[in-house]
């Protein structure tokens, strides 16, 4: 179907006119007969193109134009002015955004020109409209709500989130700290039919054992000395949204058997209060703690957890998605320099260099920091290691690339990965001494680096290789080895 | 040439300019509708009363720019002697007023009396009335003037305007005949000298 066309303009024979002429043509119009009914129309819904005057009551052509640009719309403009000099004016307003300017009045050959135009400018708007559906398509390729990655581990963890969203299931989120825990339960929200509703997160741990009781049900007036007025817990204020309870496992006993409580019976007491508030909410708990331990040591009551956890849903620590972190670390540098009005377009080869190589202990909120700070201290136009290797890891930075560090439980495959990549690393990129130290064939060292990287970053004829493109090879193979260790249970 | 005719010509030039642009829109509105008649007619089946409203908004455009380019006429030819400032004003507030209704405002003179004739020849009063009115005529503005005469001068007063400053050259004209022309925020006002009346009556 073809879009609609907005004819906006205050001359009634005119737009009655043309839009007959163009209805005749087989196009479908509507008129506005000012500025501000034009906006509000383009902005409920989207058309193709809009022919408009500029001289036109409450907004006049170059203000609507302005705000087409500034909305972002895919709508094609096309000015129709008795001034054939306003067109720099035009030129102006729009900064180079693409319009089409026709004058009045339009006679038999302006009017087929007009007709040529309205179909050129129909034909952009169809390109625009599927080249940002392309867009959006990869977008959701790599993010999901505020949460950026593209790595098998992620992946799974979207289509977690896609099957668990929609239902009315409690989640309990795993995952080290600076994982995006909140942020998967913040999406788990926008996803849900509770969208609309509150979204309430707090932090067990941050709160003492009474305030923290007193913050989830609230209190009534004269429970406790000093309690001058009642006042609502976050089960009441999240009524109809969704609750997030960080850290719920430093929640003391006594609270646990609350919250079970509350949950089990879809109601609250206030402190001091008699009567039960029946509360609508969903929740959503999240734990950085060793659950095993936790239930083995009591410190998380087992009931609770299986009332908690219907859905269970690991986030996997960034080391795990080394595939995710040029991602996340473009995005961030983007943000930080937009945020800190800094235009730094770029990491420097020996900086990603780092960045792939760094272990991240504190996840993507290591990263986000680190590279906010980077941003703030850099003084170029790109970053390079020295503005973002932390002051206290450069010491360690030379001696921990005659290392190799693995965690138990890491797989023969990923100490393999890290050996060949660091050896190649220190021997500068050369594929003999690579080999030669590992005590492997050249053409191993060539086939696996190469079939990490393709064709773009394979070693190069004298067995040399670029220091950024060996960590980019070197991480894109981990993600390959780190898939498969989110889990959910439903 | 003198300066009274040559600022006039100039001023003329102007006007034409706005006014051309403004009679575009009639002209638009005349050849859109035409064009739905011409196509819809040529059509097997179309039946006259669907052709009715657009050849009716075509009359209506047409009717809205034959003053506009009577008005254009009009200001070609001089000023009969001696200078009924009613008549020389005519065509000057049909197209002023047609460039103020245009910017989303209006133009709105009333006369105290039928005929005021003024002691100055046609060109300095076309001139320095169109002065007038330039500055005065701005977009969302709604003008109102009033023209009448007391104690032998004849004043036109416009409220509302944008009052912008108004030419040097303008400014000497007037002076050279003993014309106050200013215009600020509150009122634009130009006084000219009335005819003397026995010469007046004996031209009415």
């Amino acid at each position: 179907m073809t879009a609609k066309i907005l004819i906006a303009d205050d001359e009634r024979a005119i737009t009655e006119g043309l839009s007959a002429i163009l209805r005749d043509e087989g196009y479908d119009t509507e008129i506005a007969s000012d500025g501000q009914r034009a906006l509000e129309r383009l902005i409920a819904e989207p058309f193709g193109v809009v022919l408009a005057d500029l001289k036109m009551p409450k907004i006049d052509g170059l203000a609507l134009l302005r705000e087409i640009r500034q909305h972002d719309m895919a709508t094609e403009c096309i000015v129709i002015s008795g001034q054939g000099t306003i067109r720099s004016a035009v030129d102006a307003v729009t900064d180079g955004g693409a319009f089409y300017f026709i004058e009045k009045p339009l006679n038999a050959e302006k009017l087929s020109e007009l007709k040529a135009l309205i179909k050129k400018a129909l034909d952009s708007f169809e390109l625009k409209q599927a080249n940002r559906a392309l867009t959006n398509e990869l977008q959701a390729l790599t993010h999901y709500g505020e949460l950026t990655g593209q790595s098998e581990a992620m992946r799974t963890v979207y289509s977690i989130l896609d099957a668990v969203a929609p239902s009315t299931a409690s989640v309990l989120i795993l995952g080290e700290s600076g994982t995006g825990k909140e942020l998967v339960a913040r999406a788990i929200h926008h996803k849900s039919d509770r969208a609309k509703g509150p979204f309430l997160a707090l932090n067990c741990a941050a709160l003492p054992k009474d305030i923290l009781e007193n913050e989830l049900f609230g209190h009534e007036k004269g429970a406790f000395t000093g309690s001058t007025n009642e006042k609502p817990g976050a089960f009441e204020m999240a009524d109809g949204g969704t609750l997030f309870l960080d850290e719920v496992g430093e929640m003391a006993t006594d609270i646990q058997v609350k919250l079970l409580r509350a949950l089990e019976s879809r109601s609250v007491r206030r402190l001091g209060g008699k009567k039960e508030i029946p509360v609508d909410i969903r929740v959503v708990a999240a734990t950085n703690k060793n659950l095993q331990r936790a239930l083995e040591e009591g410190e998380l009551r087992e009931d609770l957890y299986y009332r908690l956890a219907v859905v269970e849903i690991e986030l996997p620590p960034l080391r795990e998605r080394v595939g995710d972190i040029k991602l996340l670390a473009t995005e961030f540098l983007s943000r930080f320099s937009r945020e800190n009005n800094k235009k730094i377009l770029s990491f420097e080869d020996d900086a990603i260099e780092w960045i792939l190589r760094h272990n991240w202990p504190g996840n993507v909120r290591e990263l986000k920091n680190t590279i906010e700070s980077a941003v703030i201290m850099a003084k170029g136009a790109s970053i390079g290691a020295q503005d973002i290797i932390p002051r206290r890891l450069r010491a360690q930075t030379d001696a921990s690339q005659a290392t190799v560090t693995l965690t138990v439980g890491a797989t023969l495959a990923e100490a393999r990965r890290q050996m060949l990549l660091r050896t190649f690393s220190s021997t500068g990129g050369d594929v003999e001494r690579t080999a030669h130290t590992l005590g492997i064939s050249e053409s191993e060292v060539r086939s696996e680096l190469g079939s990490l990287l393709g064709g773009a970053g394979k070693p190069e004829s004298n067995g040399a290789m670029k220091p950024a493109a060996k960590a980019v090879a070197a991480k894109e193979k981990g993600t390959e080895r780190a898939k498969g260790k989110t889990k959910g249970r439903r | 040439m003198g300066a009274a005719p040559s600022l006039w010509l100039g001023a003329l030039g102007r006007l034409a300019g706005r006014a051309a642009h403004e009679l575009k829109n009639p002209l638009n509105g005349l050849a859109l509708n035409l064009e739905v008649v011409r196509s819809r007619s040529a059509r097997a089946g179309t039946a006259a009363t669907a052709l009715a409203p657009y050849a009716s908004a075509a009359a209506g455009e047409l009717e809205r720019a034959i003053p506009l380019v009577e008005a254009l006429l009009a200001l070609a030819r001089p000023v009969a002697n001696p200078v009924d400032l009613r008549s020389a004003m005519r065509p000057l507030l049909v197209l002023y007023g047609a460039i103020a209704a245009a910017g989303g405002g209006s133009l709105d003179v009333v006369y105290e009396t039928e005929h005021m004739f003024v002691a100055i020849d046609g060109d300095t009063v076309r001139a320095l009335v169109a002065e007038a009115l330039d500055v005065t005529i701005g977009a969302n503005l709604d003008v109102a003037g009033r023209v009448g005469e007391s104690d032998g001068a004849i004043s036109l007063r416009l409220v509302g305007g944008a009052g912008r400053p108004v030419a040097t050259r303008m400014e000497q004209l007037a002076a050279e005949h003993d014309i106050r022309l200013n215009a600020d925020e509150d009122e634009t006002l130009l006084l000219m000298p009335a005819r003397a009346r026995a010469g007046a009556d004996s031209n009415t």
